[in-house]
């Protein structure tokens, strides 16, 4: 990671909080960013990974929380580029759903440990909770879904 | 300690019939040892966990995800069944029943301590009083030799066990008949805020059906899981709700896990370690790693003679590695008692050359037809128990004779079940390129309002439904894997057929968006009348060896006894000559409460 003038994680925490739209609270607050930039490095192998760093370096996103309109067009281009496009998605994927997908139902898809699962940010995203954990409480159910959303 | 030689009740299975069976004949001073085939569990709450850990990891959250595959006791899988590649429907290889068709039986059951009440999601409806005798009713199926009416006290017995939590006032509906004053443990579940908005959007509403109309009343279903405990219980002393095993303070109230299928990570929800437990602390032994494989008995007299068992070595608690190591036992008892499962009751006296005809026959689930779509607004899915209500009025009448009956389940988690939501609808924005807040608002807007629907279709008991065995389809312990031959009649796919209309109407009342679509690449996918329809197991397995009146029409008798073999007595859903459109698991408990009596008072009269 040489040619990098940042450091790699904080380049892989801005990343993942424009890629996934949550807070830098939220990805923080999963404890889980060190963990799934090994996890990445590891999966995409160094080259790929570097690249992904090198790319989201030169664009320099200035808020990546509310990323302005020319940041959001050039990660959307980065999406669009062949060579991107798999990794990406698979890093938004891991966050969301502490899962490593190489393909659908591909037996080498793996989710990284239960704290993984419990931290997905789909749940999040749906104004839900982890099927299996962070349980709301009694009754919760029967409330409208406005008293229990996370997004603020 | 001594050790036993000959205890009064040998029982086959550690699931909710063998627990309840084993608890009371041991209350009554009975000794009772219990042959369990899955793999070695303590009750202590870190071992419970181990499940919850490995369905947390298990990237399919299929019902069996938390509980590994055990080659010396294995379990079907709902994965087993594949696609339908030009015409012909697929098999996974190493599936443990061997499906001879032509429909793919879609259900599962679980092969460990505590059985299939691990995964269930824990509804607690009583059979319609109409139920039991329907052939005599309606031309279908076959009659109970019993009524719902001698069935009461053990209905009571098992919402007592189980601890049920409704109100009882809204469940008299459809003939359904309560002692007065009677009222169930706890208070109900609450209904989901879904609940309540399809009760808003369909007020006055009715649905339309061959000249006939229906209400859409939502009625709150009977669950087992853990509520408020009801101060009118028992004529005024309450009720205390059963914890977690292990963990007693966990799980007194449900705590909205969104779980319940697979598993409740706080034991709000029943499962058989409680009832198992309570009978480990009334002196029962529990084998575990003990496989039946075969059931001696005298050909002259039918009496059963001791029961053949393959005890395996201990294998690796986490990854259930292969284990062929075995000893071989045989174990004698005054009484016996098959609560393996279903299935694997046919299978165990099929393999013992069992002559009675009807043993495998009568194989009985809910196809489950599935229809899916949008609320006109977010009612917040993914949250509280799978369904919390349901709609009953299609459970029973006089259209019986002509097509199925069916029971409406409203499902709580989204598409979870239909479409895997929500990760494919992640999925599916990532390959429209979207990240970043865009992904996160489509997300929100499309997930809280899904919904579905899951319509119980009744099936009928027939003998070409049936369980089978053949020599050249075994286990890796050298015990026989079930075959299954399986198909959906007319009268079925006509309720089907109703179902999907009731859903289209539905949809349309509501002003929602119906977003059912069936592939026809997946199994259970198939056409009637010109309309497709697509139906799923709902892992209701039962009648393979049903009650009645003569060896002829059955296996056991009223008491749930065997006709041929006069100390043997079988439990479990196998019993049931039909199911409604109940979810069968509170009327199993019932009878087994009822079968434990029979039992105790055979002994009594053998030892006085």
């Amino acid at each position: 990671m040489k040619s990098l003038k940042k450091k790699p994680i904080d380049l892989f925490e801005n990343l993942s909080i424009v890629l996934t739209g949550f807070s830098k609270a939220d990805i923080v607050g999963t404890g889980l960013v060190q963990t799934y930039f090994d996890t990445v490095k590891k999966e995409l192998g160094k080259e790929i990974f570097e690249a992904i760093l090198n790319a989201i370096e030169n664009i320099k996103i200035s808020n990546p929380e509310h990323p302005s309109d020319k940041n959001a067009r050039q990660i959307k281009d980065l999406m669009g580029n062949i060579n991107f496009k798999t990794p990406v998605s698979q890093i938004i994927q891991l966050w969301y759903t502490g899962e490593w997908v190489v393909g659908t139902f591909s037996p080498e898809n793996y989710i990284v440990s239960s704290e993984s699962y419990l931290e997905g940010l789909i749940w999040k995203a749906i104004a839900a909770h982890p099927m299996g954990g962070k349980q709301p409480g009694y009754g919760t159910w029967g409330f409208p879904p406005q008293t229990f959303t996370s997004k603020n | 300690m001594s050790k036993k030689t000959e205890y009064d009740v040998v029982i086959v299975g550690a699931g909710i019939s063998g627990a309840i069976v084993a608890n009371q004949l041991a209350e009554k001073g009975h000794s009772v040892l219990i042959l369990e085939a899955g793999a070695k569990k303590d009750f202590s709450f870190e071992t419970y966990r181990e499940y919850l850990n490995t369905y947390y990891k298990n990237t399919v959250k299929i019902p069996n995800s938390p509980y590994p595959q055990n080659p010396n006791a294995p379990q079907p899988l709902v994965t087993d069944v594949g696609n339908i590649e030009d015409g012909i429907q697929q098999f996974n290889k190493d599936s443990y029943f061997k499906q001879l068709g032509p429909a793919p039986f879609q259900s599962t059951y679980t092969r460990a301590k505590g059985g299939t009440t691990l995964h269930w999601l824990g509804t607690c409806l009583r059979m319609l009083p109409s139920d039991f005798k329907e052939q005599d009713l309606f031309g279908i199926g076959k009659n109970w030799p019993i009524s719902y009416y001698d069935l009461m006290k053990y209905y009571r017995m098992a919402e007592f066990e189980i601890g049920v939590s409704a109100d009882v006032e809204e469940q008299d509906y459809l003939g359904l008949a309560f002692e007065e004053g009677y009222v169930f443990p706890m208070t109900k579940i609450p209904q989901s805020h879904l609940d309540k908005q399809l009760t808003k959007w369909t007020k006055n509403a009715v649905f339309s059906y061959e000249g006939e109309t229906y209400s859409y009343d939502v009625v709150s279903t009977p669950q087992g899981r853990n509520s408020n405990p009801n101060p009118k219980y028992d004529g005024g002393k309450g009720y205390q709700p059963v914890g977690a095993v292990g963990n007693p303070d966990l799980g007194q109230r449900c705590e909205g896990n969104s779980a319940c299928v697979p598993i409740c990570p706080v034991q709000a929800k029943y499962n058989a370690l409680k009832t198992l437990e309570k009978a480990v602390n009334n002196g029962v032994v529990i084998n575990e790693q003990c496989v039946a494989s075969q059931i001696l008995y005298d050909d002259d007299t039918g009496d059963i003679k001791g029961i053949t068992y393959k005890q395996y070595d201990d294998i690796d608690a986490l990854t259930c590695g292969e284990s062929p190591s075995y000893k071989e036992k045989t174990i004698t008892a005054k009484r016996y008692v098959l609560a393996a499962h279903a299935v694997e009751n046919a299978k165990l006296m099929l393999a013992s050359g069992f002559k009675n005809k009807n043993i495998g026959q009568n194989l009985m689930d809910h196809p489950v037809l599935l229809t899916w779509g949008l609320a006109p607004e977010k009612i917040g899915s993914f949250r509280g128990p799978g369904s919390t209500s349901g709609i009953p009025s299609l459970r029973d009448g006089a259209f019986r004779k002509d097509r199925s009956a069916f029971r409406i389940e409203i499902g709580n988690w989204g598409w979870n079940w239909p479409a895997g939501s929500p990760n494919t609808e992640l999925t599916d924005g990532l390959s429209e390129n979207l990240f970043g807040k865009q992904l996160r608002q489509r997300l929100l807007d499309k997930v809280q309002r899904e919904f579905r629907f899951g319509f119980l279709i009744e099936q009928q008991a027939l003998s070409n439904n049936c369980v089978t065995i053949d020599d050249r389809y075994k286990d890796a312990l050298g015990n026989h894997r079930p075959i299954i031959n399986y198909n959906i009649t007319d009268h079925e796919k006509e309720g089907m057929l109703a179902a999907k209309s009731f859903s289209e109407q539905f949809f349309e009342t509501i002003k929602g968006e119906n977003k059912t679509q069936y592939d026809s690449s997946k199994g259970g996918y198939i056409e009637y009348k010109g309309e497709a329809l697509w139906w799923q197991g709902a892992g209701h397995l039962a009648g393979t060896h049903i009650m009645g009146t003569t060896k002829d029409n059955s296996v056991v008798d009223k008491d749930q006894r065997c006709h041929e073999h006069k100390n043997l007595f079988l439990v479990g859903c196998g019993n049931m000559p039909s199911m409604g459109t109940s979810n069968p698991t509170l009327t199993m408990a019932a009878l087994s409460f009822w079968a434990a009596e029979n039992i105790d008072k055979d002994l009594t009269e053998l030892k006085n």
